[in-house]
């Protein structure tokens, strides 16, 4: 029998799944412009290399792993109470987000690594739907748009070592390729944000580096009949893969701290 | 305790412990000079057929013997005529036969008793599936007799690879359970571990098959079973080739197989009698179901009381207009007629059929005249619920999983708008990735994801293709197998 799956390990393509997820959330809520993303893509290359040269500890992975999960909720917080909803009450979104991370970190790496494929169908599908339903206000001479001003902080740099933290934590329990897995994942996640960042240019033109996350404005401006605000397509596919990313990180950061005893129990 | 060479003990101990039991039928008779009896559970055994293959030649056939062991001997090779014959040796197994239809019958001398087959209860004709009907699939279904459905299926499966083993369940009532499996298809440290769980179950009476889910279900909680089961034996022989394994209950229609995946809410046998580009629409539509009637609900209220902005004017027009003739909130509304709908659907079920349908048509027009009438809730609500109500039957084995789950969505809603829903399904979807039944993941082959195995999941392939596969569930990727 060539099936060689064990309770508590993950194949390649589901670690591909989980980092690509994790990636793609913070390349859409954060990026706006080509210089930024191409300061968080060498920054993400340079980062990815050492970790599968050098074993990073547990305990530190842990410890970032923990900060990234509070910075990430936040992060969303932020964003919802900015560019969503400013009335919207957050101390019931904070437990029920809580909660729901919670449990899902506890139901361990296989399972978080199994809903990943759905988070990323899921996000994946959201983002298609609005370049689909935008198509009609494409225009390639709006590349010439294009900004290259460096407008992100140093704090959203950070958020670049989470595909090593997760790799640090996760590989070990990774079949085989995992490696691979942490290419390709930076491959695939930067191709399709870059996609989604020249498309967004293509579309709202010089508006496009205005707006501080243009993906979720992308939603806005899609229209399909009289169904004019297409966004919540985005939030909520945005707060799947958060819930992912810091389920993951969660489990990371404990099992980092707790010297990989927690998956045995 | 075994039985003794003492007739008078062995019989009054019988007497004694069938007291009082008036379908308890008990004949002494002499054969060649040496006691014996005959012991039948009245109703359950055909007296015609015992008599021609048992009684009655025993009675008029003379033997040369010189031991109580020869008798016994000749009596069992050239006298009885059953077809279905054993030897027991303690008064445990010999009570149990006759509870299952058998004769048994103990000589004088000797300390074993022959039992033979003469079963003749009445039953069930295996009628229409009644809760799995199909267009083109067959007209048969299991009933309540294990033996009938063990003969469905052998019917299906004419190889002697399909294996029907029998134990016995339950402290006090000892009843028959049959594990069935095609040996060269199932894993073997599989059926072992069903097999394991099933005789550790600390039950004294296994009345249904529902009381063994628990001990042979997923150890994680969750909304979703890890155990199918089914009335159709067309189903459990398809099943049973997956390398799945299926327990048969005596006295219940039901067969339960495991594993059990999610994706297997969502295809019938229907499927493969269809034209593939129509079993895969069928199919995506059920998908469809399975959402609209898991979250429909919850988005309208999640929209209707957060997100307003989301819905086109005209439409958000009627929305505000209906509710603003309403007393409630959407969320309380949604949570009303829901749980409305739940008590109608258990009356009418439970009720006798005439009645169950008076039922269902007071229930439609309490809900959708009156309460509407009266303006205790709005006509976009009465859709929303119609049309939930409606998808939740396109996906029966999810239903009882959906119906609560429903209810806590619009609760989500009701407080946290999409947010909460977003983070519920979230919530959901994990804890169904965290299934691994036996090994084999709850979420495959959606999940761990393979090309192959979206061939017959969310599309139909044609029988060519088909027939090129030989899927084992043990297969699926990120099943855990022995040996690892």
């Amino acid at each position: 029998m060539e099936n060689k799956a064990k309770r508590g390990w993950i194949s390649s393509r589901q670690l591909l799944f989980i980092l690509f997820t994790v990636r793609l959330y913070s390349l859409l809520i954060d990026i706006n412009s080509l210089a930024d993303f191409a300061l968080s893509f060498a920054l993400s290359v340079i980062l990815c290399v050492a970790a599968a040269r050098i074993t990073v500890p547990k305990i530190i992975a842990g410890v970032l792993a923990l900060i990234l999960t509070f910075q990430t909720v936040l992060t969303y917080l932020n964003f919802t109470k900015s560019a969503v909803h400013p009335e919207f009450s957050q101390p019931l979104l904070i437990v029920l987000i809580c909660a729901s991370v919670i449990y899902a970190a506890s139901l361990k790496i296989e399972a978080l690594s199994r809903f990943s494929a759905f988070s990323a169908a899921v996000i994946v599908l959201a983002l298609l739907i609005a370049v689909l339903t935008n198509l009609n206000a494409f225009n390639i001479n709006y590349l010439n748009a294009l900004s290259f001003e460096v407008k992100d902080t140093a704090y959203n740099y950070f958020k670049c070592i989470d595909l090593p933290v997760v790799y640090a934590i996760v590989s070990p329990r990774v079949n085989k390729n995992a490696q691979s897995a942490l290419f390709k994942s930076i491959a695939y996640s930067y191709s399709l944000s870059l996609v989604i960042l020249l498309f967004c240019v293509c579309i709202m033109g010089t508006a496009a580096d205005i707006y501080p996350c243009p993906a979720f404005t992308l939603f806005q401006l899609a229209r399909v009949g009289s169904l004019s605000r297409l966004d919540i397509l985005f939030t909520g596919s945005a707060l799947l893969a958060m819930f992912l990313k810091c389920s993951v990180l969660l489990y990371c950061g404990i099992y980092g701290l707790t010297g990989g005893k927690y998956e045995k129990v | 305790m075994y039985l003794l060479k003492d007739y008078n003990l062995n019989l009054n101990s019988f007497k004694s412990d069938f007291k009082d039991c008036s379908d308890f039928l008990l004949r002494e008779v002499v054969i060649d000079g040496e006691k014996a009896f005959i012991m039948a559970m009245d109703g359950l055994v055909d007296t015609l057929q015992l008599n021609q293959t048992a009684v009655a030649p025993l009675l008029r056939i003379p033997l040369d013997f010189t031991t109580p062991e020869e008798h016994f001997e000749k009596i069992k090779t050239t006298i009885v005529g059953s077809v279905e014959m054993s030897v027991a040796e303690t008064f445990e197994d010999c009570e149990f036969y006759l509870m299952n239809g058998f004769a048994v019958f103990v000589l004088d001398g000797h300390n074993k008793a022959l039992v033979m087959g003469a079963q003749g209860w009445s039953r069930r004709t295996t009628d229409e599936p009644t809760n799995e009907a199909m267009v083109k699939g067959a007209k048969e279904c299991f009933v309540e007799t294990l033996n009938d459905n063990k003969a469905l299926l052998r019917k299906r499966l004419k190889t002697p690879h399909l294996k029907l083993k029998q134990i016995k369940l339950g402290k006090a009532a000892k009843t028959p359970v049959v594990l069935a499996y095609i040996d060269n298809r199932a894993d073997k440290s599989f059926v072992k571990e069903i097999e394991k769980r099933l005789e550790n179950a600390p039950l004294n009476a296994v009345l249904d098959y529902g009381c063994l889910e628990p001990f042979i279900g997923s150890d994680i909680k969750s909304f979703f079973s890890s155990v199918g089961n089914t009335e159709r034996p067309d189903v459990l022989a398809s099943k049973l080739l997956e390398g799945r394994v299926g327990v048969m209950v005596e006295g219940t229609p039901f067969v339960m197989y495991l594993p059990n995946l999610f994706s297997d809410n969502f295809s019938s046998l229907d499927d493969y009698d269809n034209p593939p580009f129509y079993a895969t629409f069928v199919r995506l539509l059920k998908y469809l179901s399975f959402v609209i009637s898991a979250f429909l609900p919850a988005l309208y209220v999640a929209i209707g009381a957060h997100h307003q902005e989301m819905i086109p004017v005209t439409l958000l027009y009627i929305v505000a207009t209906s509710e603003e003739a309403t007393p409630f909130p959407l969320v309380v509304e949604a949570v009303i007629i829901h749980i409305l709908y739940e008590i109608m659907r258990e009356a009418g079920l439970r009720l006798p059929k005439p009645i169950g349908h008076a039922v269902s048509i007071i229930g439609a027009i309490v809900i959708g005249e009156a309460m509407v009438s009266a303006g205790i809730i709005g006509e976009p609500m009465l859709v929303v619920v119609a049309l939930t109500a409606i998808s939740s039957y396109v996906v029966y084995p999810l239903y009882e999983s959906v119906a609560l789950l429903r209810i806590i969505f619009i609760l989500l809603a009701g407080f946290t708008g999409i947010y909460g829903v977003v983070l519920g399904a979230g919530v959901l979807f994990t804890n169904a990735c965290a299934i691994n039944p036996f090994g084999v993941p709850f979420s495959a082959p959606l999940s761990p994801l393979t090309k192959d195995s979206l061939g017959d999941t969310l599309i139909r392939q044609s029988w060519k293709k088909l027939s090129e596969r030989r899927v084992r569930v043990t297969d699926f990727e990120g099943a855990e197998l022995d040996g690892k």
